[in-house]
């Protein structure tokens, strides 16, 4: 489940963000991708849509997200 | 001679500053220059020669009063043309402005329009609002690229050439964290609200640490000294200032001053909601060497990361060549061997020759905004007078190779100041700068033998001393950089002899000999007119390290000042050779320039096993000076009062001891009652002490009948005194400045009632005794009661000093700056003499004069259990502790937390204090002087 879940939002930070998949590296930090507040919206719908479940950008712990690791982290404990 | 204009402009002009200038002797008037020479009168009214490294803080590189220029000045003011011709065309200035903007160009490779100014700092003003003329240009493109695609996209809409996708709406609310946006309309409403708060947002100048770029209201925004500025942060623009060559810092700066927006784009034939940056920086500015910051250039690279920063945030990046420009560091622009391009440069200093008042600011032509001219003008800028003397400086710089001269000098002058450095590694810590701007810095004296240039090395204030030094002893004019009050600046003309460097540079050495000496003698007896006097150095021991306040433990402050002029010698041994006039006059020269500062610290045990640290903080004065500034009405005194109690609460004590006339000068510590800090004047302690010494000698003695005079009377500690010694002696005669004083009257009533009072409560010795007659009558008719019924018999009178030699103890507490009680004073029979006063109120005489008169140092007390603490620079006797400081440490060991002696003493409070001190341990004793 967790592998799977890194690979869907490593691609999905790839497709919101406009760059190749092998740069979305554990340890990345997500600003430094490109992602910004508009494709963060982008990605938590497509993660919603996959898993059918509800997310908010006003949740404090997401202002703590940084990595794609602490994205990983945040959202199993959402699914 | 001349002292009548210095004194104008030191009440008229610049107070604070001619006393600094007088504190170290740079009080002159130069009356004539010529090259790297000035002259200025001594008191005798010859011309001294100067040769000045100072060049006007960098404004005369081509010398003082260059024949040329001057020639052109002349001309313009011999040929009649108006001074100011506002809004008719000014060849002048065009021809220098095109001949800057070549010159510039001549290394960058682009083209200026210059904005011409009367100062440096309106060059760096008009800067900062042409730069933010650009940034609100910037901000409103992104509005106006809005509209544009608002345009486009309602367009598209009605073509059907672009599609609103479902997906957008449900993005940008959430986007936005609102429940729904249902139309475009909403949206685009969202979006344009957001970008307008962006141009509501004030923007930042990035400015580095160390920085100078002027004193007016916006510059000194962007200056970094800290006393320059922050007075005025409030109204000025929002600065940041960047660690110096710190790239990381500096991208984590442009990222804190980045604002994201959220705009609507048009991709693929989709409305697409995106989030873009704006850089909301004005500028960075920089002085490619620094200046007043200590002449500290600024590396290459860390100048590309600007470079690449401005590029990237679309912000201009300005250096301020106001200092280093025009040739004084080898090459036109300072910046030129960096390779880096600006995008405006600022110029001053060089530009006028010294003579004119004119900078410039240089725009790359492609970022000019054309209204800035009509938005900003002058009524003086871009006069033909500047303008021509300008152009005639950008002629010599060619004609005479001015910046290849500045090379060859420098590196020389560099080579010879580094030999000096070698010579003295502890004094001069680095030699700086590039072609003729030069900063030698000095190290910090702080571990020197001689208190005073550990003080004014503490102060950052040494470099003045040292200048003063120069330019008394060796006719050379320096000064420090302003930010960097260690850094001597050297900025002499690129026409400047090698001999004048070699000049400048054995003067140099002979401070640092001094420095290395710990000889504070021979850098400050230009100050009492010892200009060049030979004197046996004193070498005098390392001081005693300032331990720290050990943990927890409670911590006390004292004030302590000079007690005479002399003091300044037991406090430096190194000025031994002044004689006490010398003391006098170095201490009335530099009254109010040295802060209050830490003279020592130690750690005392009460007898019941408390422990108190105390710190002594110096203030540098004498009662004599303290007198005068009462009847003269300053208050430069109080002011360091003041800073002393200041320093006491940043250094955590939690009581303060005012000793000698700092208590005096503050009502005896009224003025000062501080939150923080709890205050004492110690003096009910000294009140004790005094009154426990006269009764032991009088015990001693044998004294049957005790008649006491107290002189000082209507004083603080007199009046209490008369008030406790009344418990135990017969008679008291009350000595006042005048016979007649209600302050006076109000002491005898007050000995009465208390008496009275002590006798009901059983009490049957000293006056006591005689009210055990009176204990009906009611407190406010004692006095009457007691006169009529005894008459001249009463216990308690009234008196001058001429009632003095009838009394068998004498006790003196009066403020008086020198002895007032004389061998006339004293009766030839055995009297107990006790001094209270600090400075003494006994004059040497009576020792002499009266062998039977025993007279002792009162108000002084033994440490508990033997301790000798030792106070550098204070002259106490082993083990022995002023009653003031006595009290303060007694207060600190016993957990008193109060105002304990504040205002008028008491004699319950010097009842206490007694016992206090006998369960501590403090002892008092005869203390025969």
């Amino acid at each position: 489940m967790s592998s799977e879940l890194a690979s869907f939002l490593k691609e999905q930070v790839a497709e919101v963000c406009g760059i190749e998949v092998d740069t979305v590296s554990d340890d990345a930090k997500l600003v430094g991708l490109g992602l910004d507040s508009v494709r963060l919206v982008d990605l938590m719908i497509a993660v919603e849509e996959e898993y059918d479940i509800e997310l908010d950008e006003q949740d404090p712990a997401l202002a703590r997200v940084k990595t794609t690791r602490d994205l990983i982290d945040y959202v199993s404990r959402k699914v | 001679m001349g002292d009548a204009r210095l004194d104008a402009y030191g009440d008229f002009v610049k107070p604070s500053l001619m006393s600094r200038l007088r504190a170290v002797g740079l009080d002159v008037e130069y009356h004539r220059a010529s090259g790297d020479r000035v002259w200025y009168r001594d008191e005798s009214g010859a011309e001294v020669e100067v040769l000045d490294m100072v060049g006007g803080f960098g404004a005369s590189l081509l010398g003082h009063n260059h024949p040329q220029l001057v020639a052109v000045a002349q001309d313009v003011l011999a040929s009649g043309r108006p001074f100011h011709a506002q809004g008719s065309g000014r060849g002048e200035a065009g021809v220098l402005a095109q001949r800057l903007s070549e010159r510039v160009g001549r290394t960058t490779g682009q083209e200026y329009v210059v904005t011409l100014a009367n100062s440096g700092t309106e060059a760096v003003e008009a800067a900062m609002k042409h730069a933010e003329l650009e940034r609100r240009n910037r901000a409103e493109g992104v509005l106006t690229e809005l509209q544009r695609t608002r345009d486009a996209i309602q367009l598209g809409l009605l073509e059907q050439r672009v599609r609103l996708p479902p997906r957008l709406f449900k993005q940008a609310a959430r986007a936005f964290g609102v429940e729904q946006i249902p139309t475009l309309s909403e949206l685009l409403m969202r979006v344009s609200r957001g970008v307008l708060e962006l141009l509501e947002q004030r923007p930042v100048f990035f400015a580095l640490e160390g920085a100078f770029h002027g004193k007016t209201l916006g510059s000194v925004q962007l200056t970094h000294n800290a006393s320059f500025r922050m007075p005025w942060t409030r109204v000025g623009p929002r600065s940041v200032f960047l660690p110096r060559e710190d790239v990381d810092a500096l991208a984590e700066a442009v990222e804190d001053a980045t604002i994201a927006y959220r705009t609507l784009a048009i991709e693929g034939g989709e409305v697409v909601l995106v989030e873009r940056a704006f850089v909301n920086v004005c500028m960075a500015i920089v002085e490619p060497i620094q200046g007043e910051g200590g002449v500290v250039e600024i590396g290459a690279d860390y100048l590309s990361a600007l470079r690449d920063a401005a590029d990237a945030g679309a912000f201009p990046l300005v250096f301020d060549e106001i200092q280093c420009g025009m040739g004084r560091t080898g090459t036109f622009l300072a910046s030129e061997p960096s390779g880096v391009v600006p995008d405006y440069v600022t110029l001053a200093k060089t530009l006028s020759g010294g003579l004119a008042k004119i900078s410039a600011l240089l725009v790359d032509a492609r970022r000019y905004e054309p209204e800035f001219g009509i938005a900003h003008t002058s009524t003086y800028a871009e006069d033909h007078f500047s303008s021509a003397v300008a152009n005639k400086v950008l002629d010599l710089l060619d004609d005479e190779d001015v910046p290849a001269r500045c090379a060859t000098l420098g590196a020389r002058f560099r080579d010879k100041l580094d030999a000096l450095r070698a010579r003295y590694p502890d004094q001069i810590v680095d030699v700086r700068g590039r072609g003729l701007m030069v900063g030698v810095e000095l190290a910090t004296q702080e571990g020197s033998h001689s208190a005073l240039l550990r003080v004014l090395s503490e102060q950052d204030t040494l470099a003045y001393l040292v200048a003063g030094f120069l330019l008394r002893e060796h006719g050379v004019r320096v000064t420090s950089t302003l930010s960097a009050r260690t850094t001597l600046r050297l900025q002499p003309s690129a026409f400047i002899a090698e001999a004048d460097l070699d000049r400048f540079c054995a003067a140099l050495g002979e401070a640092l000999e001094a420095m290395r000496h710990s000889d504070a003698w021979t850098l400050s007896r230009c100050l009492v007119g010892r200009t060049g006097q030979a004197a046996k150095r004193v070498e005098q021991p390392a001081p005693t390290p300032i331990p720290p306040v050990p943990p927890g433990q409670t911590h006390v402050g004292f004030l302590a000042h000079f007690l005479e002029p002399e003091g300044l010698k037991t406090w430096d041994k190194s000025l031994s050779p002044f004689s006490k006039r010398d003391c006098e006059a170095f201490l009335a020269r530099t009254e109010g320039a040295i802060d209050p500062f830490v003279v020592a610290r130690n750690t005392l045990q009460s007898a019941t096993g408390q422990a108190v640290t105390v710190t002594v903080i110096g203030i540098p004065f004498t009662p004599d000076q303290a007198m005068e500034s009462l009847r003269a009405g300053n208050d430069w005194i109080l002011e360091l009062i003041h800073q002393g109690v200041e320093t006491a609460r940043r250094l955590g004590c939690s009581l303060l001891g005012f000793g000698g006339y700092t208590s005096i000068l503050t009502g005896n510590c009224r003025e000062v009652v501080n939150p923080d800090l709890n205050v004492t004047s110690g003096n009910s302690l000294t009140a004790a002490a005094g009154l426990e010494a006269a009764r032991l000698a009088a015990e001693r003695l044998g004294l049957e009948h005790r008649r006491m005079g107290i002189v000082g009377a209507a004083g603080n500690i007199g009046a209490v005194l008369a008030d406790v010694a009344a418990d135990e002696v017969d008679e008291i005669v009350l000595v006042g400045r005048q016979r007649r004083s209600r302050r006076l009257d109000r002491v005898v009533a007050r000995i009465y009632a208390s008496a009275q009072a002590r006798a009901r409560e059983g009490h049957d010795r000293g006056i006591a005794r005689v009210m055990a007659d009176f204990l009906d009558v009611p407190e406010d008719q004692l006095v009457d009661a007691v006169n009529e019924r005894l008459g001249d018999a009463a216990p308690v009178r009234i008196d001058d000093m001429s009632a003095l030699p009838s009394c068998n103890m004498v006790l003196s507490a009066t403020n008086a700056p020198r002895p007032v009680i004389l061998p006339e004073h004293i009766s030839m029979a055995p009297t107990v003499v006790v001094d209270v006063a600090v400075p003494t109120d006994v004059a040497p005489a009576v020792d002499l004069c009266r062998p039977d008169a025993v007279v002792l140092r009162g108000g002084m007390v033994r440490a508990p259990l033997g301790q000798q603490l030792a106070f550098d620079g204070m002259s106490l006797r082993p083990g022995e502790l002023y009653g003031c400081l006595a009290e303060t440490l007694l207060l600190g060991v016993s957990g008193v937390r109060e105002n304990f002696s504040c205002g008028d003493l008491n004699a319950a409070r010097v009842r206490q204090v007694r016992e206090l001190a006998r369960v501590a341990g403090f002892e008092i004793d005869e203390n025969r002087r």
